[in-house]
């Protein structure tokens, strides 16, 4: 739990870091895309910490190009 | 103009930058690989892993020339239009993305099994991808010129590397040559050839950072033949000291090739300070690619900065470069089987289908005006 907390701290750090110069520069297009990845990056994060399983990125890779090694080795 | 895009750099610092990005983490993994298909004739398919890879330097500065100093999104949003152009570039991102995921996995691994195994593997992620994004956030300029000063240091080690070696050399290693003909000779350029060369087409998102309007041509390939020739050398020392069979069981036989240097018993052991060479050659290579996908993300989304996409793009790196490759033999079997054709695909067959396309669009437009 210590961990999610230190996940959480660290998005707060980033927010702190970017947000308040983006609203500053009136730069709201910067602050949506900002805020999503920084959401995306925070949930994915926290799940890693808590050990939840979470599908393999290279799954795409091996699917795309599976049959080219399966077709190899036969 | 975007802040991002401010940058200028020096087409020598430009030549630098592809010099020590095409050498990135093929040094450490790249005799392995090799070995794997072509045994002892590891060295012939690096050999043809860098003809092919000047070749396609080649490829890549025609691509780089015509695009006269414009960003890749904005030459092909200028053809292809918003909705198309945009597609096709954020395939080239999406390949970005994945080659993050294995040099962070690479540099992770090579980190925990050689140097520092009490240390988890999320924390080197970490480390290292913090240290990425604050050499991003300083800015093109800063890493080039920091590439300049590194350069001759990364060489110096390489040249310690080799003069060291050479009285442990063992010619009969090469034998027999070709014995089993050039089919796994191939098998094993293709890897090489795809993870030095191909995955530099990040190369072309430099180029509207780079001064002046000269040709890029011999910019490119001479960063590519000497990023190729060290490889080259690499592998032949590995094949000569170390024999096929040690380079093919061995994850990291360069770092074996360091442990093997022993000069009068007194200087040995220096392994550590050989990994500095391994550490600038990755570090390079990941920050070029980062940059292509933060810049392209900011690119593709039309933003004024690109700096604020660094943390959450780091976060989300990290957590999938852990799910992606849990462990050494997983990513050894992804990078064997099916990772290379991922490079072909995306790194290779889309920029010729982007400069196809640059071309024929071109063509289109010179007709109307003569029409």
């Amino acid at each position: 739990m210590a961990s999610v907390f230190g996940v959480l701290a660290l998005a707060a750090g980033a927010f702190w870091l970017e947000a308040p110069g983006l609203i500053r520069r009136q730069q709201f297009r910067e602050l949506v895309i900002f805020l999503v990845l920084l959401i995306i990056g925070t949930v994915l994060y926290s799940l890693l910490v808590l050990q939840i399983t979470l599908p393999n990125p290279f799954v795409l890779v091996k699917w795309m190009f599976g049959w080219i090694g399966t077709a190899r080795s036969s | 103009m975007p802040v991002y895009m401010n940058g200028k750099i020096s087409v020598r610092q430009f030549t630098i930058l592809i010099m020590i990005g095409s050498v990135g983490d093929s040094i450490l993994i790249m005799p392995t690989i090799t070995a794997a298909s072509s045994k002892q004739d590891a060295w012939l398919s690096m050999l043809l892993a860098l003809i092919g890879g000047i070749v396609t330097g080649g490829l890549f500065a025609v691509i780089a020339n015509r695009l006269q100093r414009v960003s890749l999104y904005e030459a092909i949003r200028q053809r292809l239009g918003l909705w198309f152009g945009g597609f096709f570039f954020l395939l080239f991102l999406f390949s970005s993305f994945f080659c993050l995921l294995t040099l962070l996995s690479e540099m992770s691994q090579f980190t925990t099994t050689q140097l520092m195994p009490e240390t988890p593997v999320n924390a080197i992620i970490l480390f290292f991808t913090a240290v990425i994004i604050i050499a991003y956030r300083y800015g093109v300029e800063a890493y080039a010129r920091m590439g300049e000063l590194l350069f001759p240091v990364m060489m110096g080690l390489f040249a310690l590397l080799v003069v060291f070696l050479m009285p442990q050399i063992e010619w009969p290693n090469v034998r027999p040559i070709m014995a089993r003909g050039m089919v796994p000779i191939i098998q094993g350029a293709l890897p090489a050839y795809c993870t030095g060369f191909v995955e530099m087409v990040v190369l072309l998102m430099l180029v509207p950072y780079v001064e002046g309007n000269a040709k890029l041509t011999r910019s490119i390939l001479s960063g590519f033949a000497v990023g190729g020739t060290v490889l080259f050398l690499i592998v032949l020392l590995s094949v000569l000291v170390l024999g096929p069979s040690l380079m093919e069981t061995k994850y990291y036989p360069t770092f074996v090739l360091a442990q093997k240097i022993m000069i009068g018993h007194f200087f040995e052991r220096i392994e550590a300070v050989m990994a500095f060479l391994w550490v600038i050659t990755v570090f390079y290579k990941t920050l070029l690619q980062f940059f292509t996908l933060t810049t392209g993300l900011a690119q593709v989304f039309q933003l004024k900065e690109s700096k604020m996409l660094t943390i959450p793009l780091g976060m989300i790196l990290l957590v999938s470069t852990v799910y992606g490759t849990p462990n050494i033999t997983a990513y050894n079997q992804l990078l064997t089987n099916y990772y290379p054709w991922f490079d072909l695909t995306f790194f290779l067959v889309l920029p010729v289908l982007i400069l196809i396309l640059l071309l024929a669009i071109k063509q289109k437009k010179q007709q109307k005006v003569q029409n």
